[in-house]
């Protein structure tokens, strides 16, 4: 099969694999379904992977097809990286959570969860390969509908509230979306991302202030639908699944999709000539990601709850992206690959571990991690290998995001601000790493253990598996470097 | 295809993680772990002999995990390496013999913990020292301060830990600081690799050489020219401890790197241009202000522990400023003041320890007449302070000769200044310490017993007599030590 045929069966599967998952009779069979259909999924996207890094970008010729769902597609560089991150994110917590969801949910709700789970994963594919804002919104709306069916599905009150609230959000984010479409289709007569690229610089002269209204809502839109961090805050420390699963969704998934709409919109679409050319939102952007980056290493600093500090993990890492988008040079890119690796890989690691202590434990308190070391060696390895992560060692992601970071801040002017964050940021790591060891070797009291029971494999399969691939960048950190340069040079 | 080079390299760090395998292993059996305790670093200093035929050879270096051009993790030996790899393997040899025989006499429950931590220090000690570039440097020395962290932790005292992890946490900010001076290295010359003396050249720009040397005292000095003991009162450190903590992971280690930085990225000619250029008396200024503050807690101390703890910060100082004012002047004696403090500062140490154990035990806590009792421990502690101010037949006449003769020829008032408050706090607390030792006071059959025994225990006294000879030696000998290093 060549590679479109491919990129076709990418966009496609997952909605395939949701419907037949309706006509499944077994819980067991759904599930593994699902799963296959998911790491098939991650194969395929590593099968092409190759052929993108030669290529850089795969789109169909969109002169010969007319505007379609099926044919317009664009899957580039940074678009590949971002659907890998995702899919392996997807697997991870589809295993980690498959006990809890299958022991709360009947048959027939179990069903629609994994049906909707790869309805949402066909939505997020939508995302990353559609090249024409008329698809794009369509697959906005696939995945608000898969998001909010995860939902109803919960008979937690307090969440359904807030997804109630999120819910707004989202029409309003719609709406913006809607309004950014017509303009654009006003101005430039176009909706293909790739044709409205290329004219943009010429009619943006004509339309300045058009286009920064365009800008705007554009970022509103973006921040309202793919930031809602806050708003399930409340929720972060609960030991409800569902919860959890939308967390890990907010917290993860929709920032990644969101970080990935501003690198497209910026780079791609405004092509930079908005952003830094007529307006210059560099001084804007590094004060907002300094104030980020400072408020979270502060409460980092402070934190004891692993979700929490993931949270903080995760906020922090968002401050450098945001930087190094406003920095725009070939090293803050890099850095900005690695932050998204961090933010993907490490982070998830410490809200998964978090979760299966606050499972067991009733508690997510670093103070108890002693409890799960007494009598788990396995389950807690991952979680000491993890330290040289979190404490940023040489070679490890977040050295080397730390490093580009450095790298491109060591300038006369502003940037060089970003220096004293990295050294606060920095400190707060080794401060929760400190504080992580410091827990193993706590004065350990008498407390009844849980008893073990068929969750903890899946629990210590899904560890193993996030701590090999965070592993596997130091052993081929030449790769994840070289990559990291091919991520930048492609954005620029 | 792995050279005998570097194998040998492998070898030498494999030694001391060894070590520490054994005794997580093989806690069992005391016996076993005792006879590996002190056979390991009698194989390391036979594999050191084997590696001295290497030093000049292409092959000194392996390169473990390179992830692009220049940032890679892997070991080097040059003689600077060697050198301090020596040293590194003397003292411990000193500590394993001394501090074993020490805890024993003192009953200590948590020998093997002890030894387990030290030995894990030295491991990473070795590494750092080893390392290829500045990366290998920083990662290791990562691991050394989170240890020191867990070390601080389980030995030390309610009080005393406090300080010592406002310490680490110094330690950590020097850290990343250290780890900005390197992309700030790498950003300016493109490289962080040791091997190629100097690598601004003949490329001197003020702005980036003082921005670079900022953030190398930054990242390899704060926490000691930051005196953050000002803000604590009576720190008793075990002097055991002390010495693990302080002198061997943190001060024996910076001075390492800052003598590598020295030799491989400002090049000692490039360094001596960029102090002249930004002022010696800037420099002069800050270490004046440290030794002052030093010597009046120093002059202050209650206690031997208490003591000994001023004494190192007030040593550490004097010794970076020596290692300023010789390498801006007379760059190829830059290695007497540096083995000096180290081989003076462990004399010091055994001679004080013995003491401590003498009171800890003794029925009289008092020091008056122990001369007559612990006469060998005296003596070498008489000569340890001889040594220290300079008037000993030791190496560190030789040191203070150098020094003096830099200061009169170049006429550096600040700095004449600051040798003088030195000398004049170190005679102050030899003149403290030893007048009681003489006082004519008669002591309990028992005190007598116990003093004799130290006096007279192979462990105890042989190290310390070792470490007493090689002082003296080095006076005849520091010819030969600076030819080593070559400059």
């Amino acid at each position: 099969m060549g590679v479109v045929s491919n990129i076709y069966l990418i966009i496609f599967l997952p909605l395939v694999a949701s419907l037949v998952c309706q006509a499944l009779p077994q819980k067991r069979i759904i599930f593994w379904f699902a799963f296959t259909s998911s790491v098939f999924l991650f194969f395929l996207l590593l099968k092409i992977f190759p052929d993108i890094l030669i290529y850089e970008k795969i789109e169909n010729d969109f002169e010969l097809a007319p505007l379609s769902l099926a044919l317009e597609f664009k899957l580039d560089l940074s678009g590949i990286i971002f659907l890998l991150l995702l899919v392996f994110l997807k697997i991870v917590i589809l295993v980690f959570y498959r006990s809890d969801i299958e022991r709360s949910l009947n048959i027939k709700n179990d069903r629609i969860f994994y049906s909707v789970f790869l309805l949402h994963l066909f939505a997020l594919v939508g995302i990353f390969t559609s090249n024409n804002f008329l698809n794009l919104l369509l697959f906005f709306e696939i995945y608000a509908f898969s998001f909010f069916a995860i939902t109803s599905i919960s008979n937690d009150v307090k969440l359904l509230k807030i997804s109630f609230r999120y819910f707004c959000f989202n029409c309003v984010s719609s709406l913006l979306f809607l309004f950014c479409f017509f303009a654009v289709y006003l101005i430039f007569g176009e909706v293909n991302f790739n044709q409205i690229s290329e004219n943009f610089s010429f009619i943006a002269a004509n339309n300045s202030w058009l286009t920064a209204i365009i800008f705007l809502f554009l970022a509103a839109a973006v921040l309202i639908r793919f930031f809602p961090l806050w708003l399930y805050f409340d929720k972060i420390k609960s030991a409800n699944p569902i919860a959890n699963f939308l967390v890990i969704d907010s917290l993860f998934i929709k920032t990644l999709i969101g970080i990935f709409l501003i690198l497209k919109f910026v780079y791609f679409f405004f092509h930079g000539h908005l952003f830094f050319v007529g307006f210059d939102f560099k001084p804007l952007l590094i004060f907002l990601a300094i104030l980020l980056i400072f408020y979270s290493s502060i409460r980092l600093y402070h934190q004891k709850h692993l979700k929490l500090i993931c949270l903080y993990f995760c906020l922090n890492n968002l401050g450098f992206i945001i930087a190094a988008i406003a920095l725009r040079t070939l090293e803050s890119l890099q850095a900005m690959f690695f932050y998204l690796l961090n933010f993907a890989l490490v982070n998830l690691f410490i809200f998964i571990f978090a979760t299966f202590l606050k499972r067991y434990f009733s508690t997510s308190s670093i103070g108890k991690l002693w409890l799960v070391a007494k009598d788990n060696f396995l389950l807690t390895l991952p979680l000491k290998l993890s330290l040289f992560f979190v404490a940023s060692f040489p070679m490890t992601i977040m050295f080397f995001a730390n490093w580009y970071m450095a790298y491109a801040s060591f300038k006369l002017g502003f940037e060089a601000f970003l220096l004293a964050a990295l050294v606060i940021s920095n400190f707060s790591y080794a401060a929760v790493a400190i504080k992580i060891v410091n827990s193993f070797f706590a004065k350990q009291e008498y407390c009844k253990q849980p008893a073990k029971d068929d969750r903890q494999l899946l629990y210590l399969l899904s560890f193993w598996f996030v701590i090999s691939a965070i592993y596997s960048t130091v052993f081929l950190s030449g790769a994840t470097n070289n990559l990291a340069i091919r991520f930048a040079s492609y954005l620029l | 295809m792995i050279t005998s080079t570097q194998l040998l390299l492998l070898v030498i760090t494999a030694i001391p993680l060894l070590n520490c395998l054994m005794f997580r292993f093989c806690a069992e059996f005391p016996k076993l772990t005792n006879f590996v305790n002190k056979i390991m670093p009698v194989l390391f200093a036979a594999n050191l002999f084997g590696l001295y035929g290497s030093l000049k050879s292409d092959n000194s270096y392996l390169t473990l995990i390179e992830a692009m051009r220049g940032i890679s993790i892997g070991f080097f030996v040059d003689r600077i390496a060697f050198g301090f790899l020596v040293a590194l393997n003397f003292f411990w040899l000193v500590f394993v013999f001394y501090s074993r025989r020490f805890l024993q006499i003192s009953l200590a429950k948590n020998i093997d913990d002890l030894m387990f931590f030290f030995t894990l220090a030295i491991a990473f000690i070795t590494l750092i020292i080893l390392g290829k570039n500045l990366l290998s440097v920083l990662f290791f020395y990562n691991c050394l301060i989170f240890l020191s962290y867990f070390f601080a932790a389980k030995f030390l005292h309610r009080g005393e830990t406090r300080f010592s992890r406002f310490f680490v946490f110094l330690l950590y900010l020097e850290a990343i600081f250290f780890f900005l001076a390197i992309v700030a290295t790498y950003k300016f010359t493109a490289q962080i690799e040791f091997g190629n003396g100097g690598n601004f050249g003949t490329n001197f720009d003020r702005q980036k050489h003082a921005l670079l040397l900022i953030l190398y005292l930054i990242g390899l000095f704060f926490s000691v020219l930051f005196p953050a003991y000002l803000f604590y009162r009576n720190i008793n450190l075990d002097t055991l401890v002390l010495y693990v903590f302080f002198f061997l992971s943190y001060a024996f280690v910076s001075l390492y790197i800052f003598i590598k930085i020295i030799a491989y990225i400002f090049g000692f000619h490039g360094f001596a241009i960029l102090i002249k250029a930004i002022g010696f008396s800037v420099f002069e200024g800050l270490f004046l202000f440290n030794i002052i503050a030093a010597s009046l807690f120093l002059l202050f101390s209650k206690g031997i522990k208490s003591s000994f703890f001023y004494l190192f910060f007030h040593q550490f100082v004097i010794c970076l400023f020596l290692i300023f004012l010789v390498a801006v002047f007379d760059a190829g004696k830059v290695y007497i003041p540096i083995f000096s403090f180290l081989f003076s500062f462990t004399l010091i140490f055994l001679c004080l320890s013995n003491l401590v154990l003498y009171l800890t035990k003794a029925a009289d806590k008092s020091m008056s007449g122990l001369f007559y009792s612990l006469t060998i421990t005296s003596s070498l502690l008489i000569f340890a302070f001889a040594n220290m101010l300079g008037i000993a037949p030791a190496f560190g006449a030789i040191e203070k000769f150098f020094v003096i003769k830099i200061i009169w020829q170049k006429k550096l008032l600040i700095s004449a200044m600051i040798l003088l408050v030195n000398f004049i706090s170190i005679a102050i607390l030899a003149w403290k310490m030893i007048m009681p030792l003489f006082l004519r006071v008669e002591k309990s059959i028992e005190d007598n017993d116990l003093a004799k025994n130290i006096d007279y225990d192979s462990s105890l006294i042989l190290t310390g007599l070792t470490v007493a000879i090689l002082i003296f030696l080095g006076l005849v000998l520091f010819s030969p030590i600076i030819n080593f290093f070559e400059i």
